[in-house]
């Protein structure tokens, strides 16, 4: 029976060789037995769900972001509360309704209702005792993947930096991958200008969970709490941070999308009567009168001849609409630059200028769709870094063993021409290095055997992985919203090609008719082949054409039996 | 009180009156300068923050100028913006000096528009330009008494040299204003430790901006401005009662101006701001200012009362026998002095140098020892670099970053001690030096109640007793005096900071030597060593800069100091010719003009002592 080379199965295969034999080989040598330990819990890793983090700076908004796609207020926010604990959204049923489970740090987990959340807010001492919190709820999103609230950095409360270092740095292996919970791709939230902490941060994700120098596929950027920007146009101004985000976080993520969770939030439930009066207040007529308005949220609510509404009206609508007072003004100010008066065509483009839409749309097409890809690749990278980091080791000690071999003889030689015998001391230090250097051949032998083997786990590793990335990163460009070289049928073709639809040879070849599979391929082949191209996409040429020939391979060996 | 400047020009222009009546021009060319600080009252306000928490804006409001500096573009000031008084508006590029000659090229008055090429990141990366700062003048009614706002680069961006740009302006500045914002975040841990960092450069205080209250709705903004006074009590220990701190909006004043409404105003919390401004914070300075500049003051009035007395004194000698005698005394006082200039002055003044050089080489050894690249200083560092042995070498590479920060910083702050550790001796020295020279053994108790100001019965008193020790009254006047006015010019504006200097040397080397992110040694102990190595390297930088700053600051005080001496000597020489002529003319004057000139010198002398009255009341105030 020959087995697919690219199916699940052959990936599993590898990862069970890696917790099982692989910890021995490591654990064969002294210098490399401490690497042994991040490899038991590979096979739990690939079969457990697929788990977005969204995680930055505090104060960013990650949790009010985090609410707008799942669509329910789920995560906590508001003025002073700041997320303390790492919370995990899951799909759950009914009976989880209005409930949270807490999983302690040093007690059974328990179950609690919704109204004591507020214990585990801000420098709260509960939090400080909780490993994680689990919300549910039966939101579409979280069927795709898990979603993961973190605290913020550059937070004073300290422990909330620990928590999150806990969580992402790859120092705490043990303790995270105990929870299964490592994050597979994160939505990185940056405030309109990024910061050196938070190229930090995305590094040493990227550094835990793909090959160096490989394409960000794993990460998605979005710019977020930009309603406050002054410039004549803010979405505008948005898009522009967002694009100098992007050019500063080249091959850190993906794609940066500016979004507003706050206008989403708005234009998905709030009521007509909303959106009416919205409408009222953005078309005032004097324009005196409007920067007064909008002047701050005091002066919203002070009476204001210019306005049809009357001060109380305007009162009440504030609190009847729970809305940072920065997104309502931009939305009066947007409605009015544009001169929307429509409530239905205000509510659709203040949704449509939100940004969430596009962000789901990114999330479906670069983590969810992949999502299998992208948790093979993490494992097989968690996988091979501990062989990469003990081949190293052992290389140098091999070396540093074999110089120390190479002085004894001339240190026999030395003592040699001086034993006498009228002095034993000099006869017996030359029996003790002899015996030495017995010891150190053997040493050499040991730490090259393991070396091999461990070369050998390691390149069969890497292979795997390597050509697993280039799924990624050819997807990655394929993904491209422009400059994208082929027709839409090839698109789909090649991205069938590299796993999009699943990483098993009939999926990746899923689009091409059953019955003449190695015509479709060789057709494939040949259209791809032709193509003239840009450098950059010369390798996603050279990917496909690997890919081909290994299929066609593996259809011809599969046929001939 | 908030009128200290008004006093001291009010002494100023009656002193000057007097010195000019009597014809002492030298006298006035000295106060002159001393005057001239107090009426140009530069007070340094040196705005700082992290960046896009709105810096440009808040002082583009507090100047009532929208457009002045640029806010729209990314990270929009890169560079350090001066803003001051001017007839005109102008734009100016100043030029950092050139690494081997150490010349600056001379500034550059440029358009605008022109502006981006010098002061964004974009236009002018890792300033390959060699920007030093941009000096931008204003005819704004604010700036004209004096005020002189500074714009940082933003700290906490993806620029780290922005960092140690920002810090330089620390220890020169009269008030620093931090700026965090009500959109963005409360105050983060890194904000806290660059206030820390501050804080340990700056003795000033630090002024909280927290800017946009616009954006954010009331209760929001007041919950941050909350939280933020709880974590500046919790982390840098300043209790909220003595937290200066205005929440304000830019927005707002910029309205305010246009509406002339003082609603707007009062909303914008720029009402309170300038109120503090204006009548607290830029007085506090002026009153420091009068006072160091009424010292001086005070041992010019000083010489002047000795001068008068002296003529009073002249004048009231009825008898030509009298006179004769006093002439022959005086002649043998200047060659007293003479002798003493050739002497005792002479070997002093030597004693000061041997002392000063001893001083000089002993701090010079000092920055040496203790700034050693193989000192104590780095090799904590380097002990906490090999604990990271196990690290990737990214990490070991971002954490060689950090302690090259805070090398930078506490070289800084060693060396800063050493430089003030050594301002302070050569000061006592001064001082000691000069006592020597004023005192005599002579001087009883009766002798010294001389020197106190009563005209009438000073004079009567010194009638009866004029000794010889009238010169060392002289020498005790004059080097008494000189302890305040010489020292003051000698010391003021040369307390040198080498923290600065240090902050512009480190600044160009993390930009050279470690902005290269891509560090992926996959060879940690070679990468270490690389490491290492620059640490070492930038050490010895440091040290070598130090050392050098010390010796120039060294030569400039030695010169000060010995021209110092010689101007004193001089004066008192000059001051006793003069009191021989006027013997001289008194022998040949009629009565009635002798009379007439008594009662002149006793209104000066008269005079002279109200307005030191007028000093000291200044002085306790």
């Amino acid at each position: 029976m020959v087995t697919d080379p690219f199916s699940y199965d052959a990936v599993r295969q590898t990862l069970e060789r890696f917790s099982e034999t692989v910890p021995e080989i490591l654990c064969s040598h002294p210098a490399t037995s401490k690497y042994s330990t991040g490899l038991y819990n590979l096979l739990d890793q690939v079969d457990s769900p697929f788990t977005v983090a969204v995680t930055g700076q505090m104060r960013v908004g990650k949790s009010t972001l985090l609410n707008a796609l799942i669509g329910e207020d789920l995560a906590i926010t508001g003025v002073n509360e700041t997320t303390a604990t790492i919370n995990w959204f899951k799909h759950g049923g009914e009976e989880l309704d209005g409930k949270f489970k807490v999983v302690w740090k040093d007690r059974p987990e328990e179950i609690f209702s919704m109204e004591c959340i507020r214990d585990w807010i801000g420098d709260s001492e509960k939090a400080a005792q909780t490993r994680y919190i689990e919300f549910f709820s039966t939101s579409k999103l979280l069927k795709e993947a898990n979603f993961i609230d973190t605290p913020g950095t550059r937070s004073v409360i300290e422990s909330h930096e620990e928590t999150i270092n806990e969580f992402l740095a790859q120092r705490c292996e043990k303790e995270s991958m105990r929870q299964g919970g490592r994050a597979d791709a994160i939505i990185y939230v940056f405030p309109v200008v990024a910061r050196e902490s938070d190229q930090n941060r995305l590094d040493s994700f990227g550094e835990g969970t793909r090959i160096p120098g490989s394409s960000p596929f794993n990460s998605i950027g979005v710019v977020h709490k930009w309603d406050h920007l002054m410039a004549d146009s803010p979405f505008e101004e948005a898009a522009n941070k967002a694009a100098t985000v992007a050019e500063a976080m080249k091959g850190l993520v993906c794609s940066v999308i500016p979004v507003s969770a706050p206008l989403y939030i708005a234009s998905e439930r709030f009521d007509d009567s909303f959106w009416d009066k919205v409408v009222i207040l953005s078309s005032i007529v004097d324009d005196a009168g409007f920067k007064k308005l909008v002047l701050n949220d005091r002066f919203f609510e002070k009476e204001n001849t210019a306005c049809t509404l009357t001060a109380e009206d305007r009162q009440q609508f504030r609190s009847d609409y729970t809305l940072p007072w920065v997104s309502l003004r931009l939305i009066l100010k947007e409605l009015r630059r544009k001169g929307i008066s429509e409530p239905d065509a205000a509510r659709d483009y203040i949704r449509e200028s939100s940004g969430i839409l596009r962000l789901k749309h990114e999330l479906e097409q670069r983590f969810f769709s992949r999502s299998r890809l992208i948790k093979i690749l993490g494992c097989l990278n968690r996988a091979w870094e501990p062989c990469e980091q003990a081949s190293g080791i052992l290389r140098g000690e091999k070396v540093k063993l074999v110089s120390e071999l190479a002085q004894l003889p001339s240190y026999l030689e030395y003592l040699e021409a001086r034993i006498t015998d009228n002095d034993p001391t000099v006869q017996r230090l030359h029996d003790f290095i002899r015996e030495f250097q017995h010891v150190l051949r053997d040493r050499v032998k040991n730490t090259a055997g393991v070396l091999t083997k461990i070369d050998h786990e390691r390149l069969a590793a890497s292979d795997l992985r390597d050509q697993i990335d280039a799924d990624l990163a050819c997807l990655d460009m394929l993904a491209r919203s422009d400059g994208v070289p082929f027709e839409p049928g090839m698109i789909n073709r090649l991205r069938a090609l590299f796993g999009f639809y699943g990483p098993e040879w009939s999926q990746r070849c899923s689009l091409f008719p059953q019955e003449n599979l190695e015509d479709g391929l060789k057709q494939l082949l040949d259209d791809i082949a032709n193509h003239s191209l840009a450098r950059e996409w010369k390798k996603v040429q050279d990917h496909a054409s690997s890919r081909i020939e290994q299929l066609l391979n593996y259809i011809e060996q599969i046929r001939g039996i | 009180m908030a009128d200290a400047r008004g006093k001291i020009k009010e002494i100023y222009v009656k002193a000057a009156m007097l010195l000019e009546r009597m014809e002492d021009s030298e006298r006035l060319a000295d106060l002159r300068p001393v005057y001239n600080r107090v009426e140009m009252g530069i007070f340094r306000l040196v705005v700082m923050g992290e960046i896009k928490k709105g810096k440009s804006s808040f002082i583009n409001a507090l100047l009532g100028e929208p457009e002045l500096l640029p806010t729209a573009s990314d990270i929009a000031t890169s560079k350090v913006y001066k803003i001051l008084y001017g007839p005109e508006k102008k734009t100016k590029v100043f030029f950092l000096p050139d690494v081997d000659t150490g010349k600056r090229e001379p500034p550059l008055t440029v358009s605008p528009a022109q502006l981006a090429e010098y002061g964004t990141e974009a236009r002018n990366p890792g300033n390959e330009k060699r920007v030093d700062f941009i000096g931008v003048e204003l005819p704004n009614s604010m700036l004209r008494s004096g005020l002189v706002i500074v714009d940082t680069p933003g700290v906490g961006g993806l620029f780290r040299e922005h960092r140690d740009i920002t810090l330089r302006y620390a220890p020169n500045a009269d008030a620093v204003f931090f700026v965090v914002d009500s959109v963005e975040s409360v105050i983060s841990r890194p904000e806290i430790e660059f206030l820390k960092e501050l804080l340990k450069m700056s003795s000033q205080r630090v002024v909280f901006i927290q800017s946009k209250i616009d954006a954010a709705d009331e209760e929001t903004w007041k919950a941050w401005q909350a939280r933020n006074q709880k974590i500046i009590a919790e982390e840098i220990g300043l209790p909220i009662d003595r937290q200066l701190y205005f929440p304000v909006s830019a927005e707002i004043k910029v309205m305010a101006d246009a509406e002339k409404s003082g609603e707007l105003l009062d909303e914008s919390g720029y009402l309170d701001l300038l109120n503090y401004l204006n009548h607290q914070l830029i007085p506090r300075k002026e009153k420091a200012l009068a006072k160091d500049a009424a010292a001086v003051f005070r041992a010019c009035l000083a010489e002047i009362a000795e001068v008068q007395k002296r003529s009073v004194n002249v004048l009231q000698q009825n008898t030509r026998e009298a006179l004769a005698d006093m002439q022959q005394r005086l002649a043998e006082k200047k060659k007293q002095m003479i002798e003493w200039r050739s002497t005792t002055f002479q070997t002093e003044i030597q004693s000061f140098n041997h002392q000063f050089q001893d001083l000089r080489r002993n701090t010079r050894n000092r920055l040496q020892e203790e700034l050693d690249p193989n000192g104590l200083l780095i090799s904590g560092m380097i002990d906490k670099i090999k604990q990271d042995d196990s690290a990737p070498a990214k990490v070991i590479a971002e954490n060689v970053k950090q302690y090259q920060q805070e090398l930078l910083a506490q070289t800084g702050v060693k060396a800063n001690d050493i430089h003030r550790a050594f301002v302070g001796a050569f000061k006592t020295a001064l001082e000691q030096t000069i006592q020597r020279m004023g005192a005599t053994q002579e001087i009883s108790v009766a002798n010294s109640e001389d020197i106190t100001f009563d005209p009438s019965d000073t004079i009567i008193r010194q009638n009866l007793d004029m000794h010889f020790s009238g010169f060392d009254n002289t020498k005790n006047t004059y080097f008494g005096g000189m302890a305040g006015a010489a020292i003051a010019n000698v010391i003021v504006g040369l307390i040198f900071p080498p923290a600065a200097l240090i902050a512009a040397v480190g600044g160009g080397l993390i930009a050279g030597s470690l902005a290269n992110r891509d560090t992926k040694a996959r060879n940690k102990l070679s990468a270490l060593d690389r490491l290492k190595g620059i640490l070492l390297g930038l050490q010895q930088q440091l040290m070598r800069h130090s050392v050098n700053a010390m010796d120039d600051l060294a030569v400039t005080l030695e010169r000060e100091s010995s021209a110092a001496f010689k101007k004193i000597a001089d004066r008192m020489q000059s001051d006793l010719e003069k009191e021989i002529a006027e013997v001289q003319e008194t022998a040949t004057a009629t009565k009635q003009e002798t009379a007439e000139r008594l009662k002149r010198s006793m209104e000066t002398l008269d005079e002279t002592s109200r307005l030191i009255a007028d000093v000291e009341i200044l002085l306790k105030a």
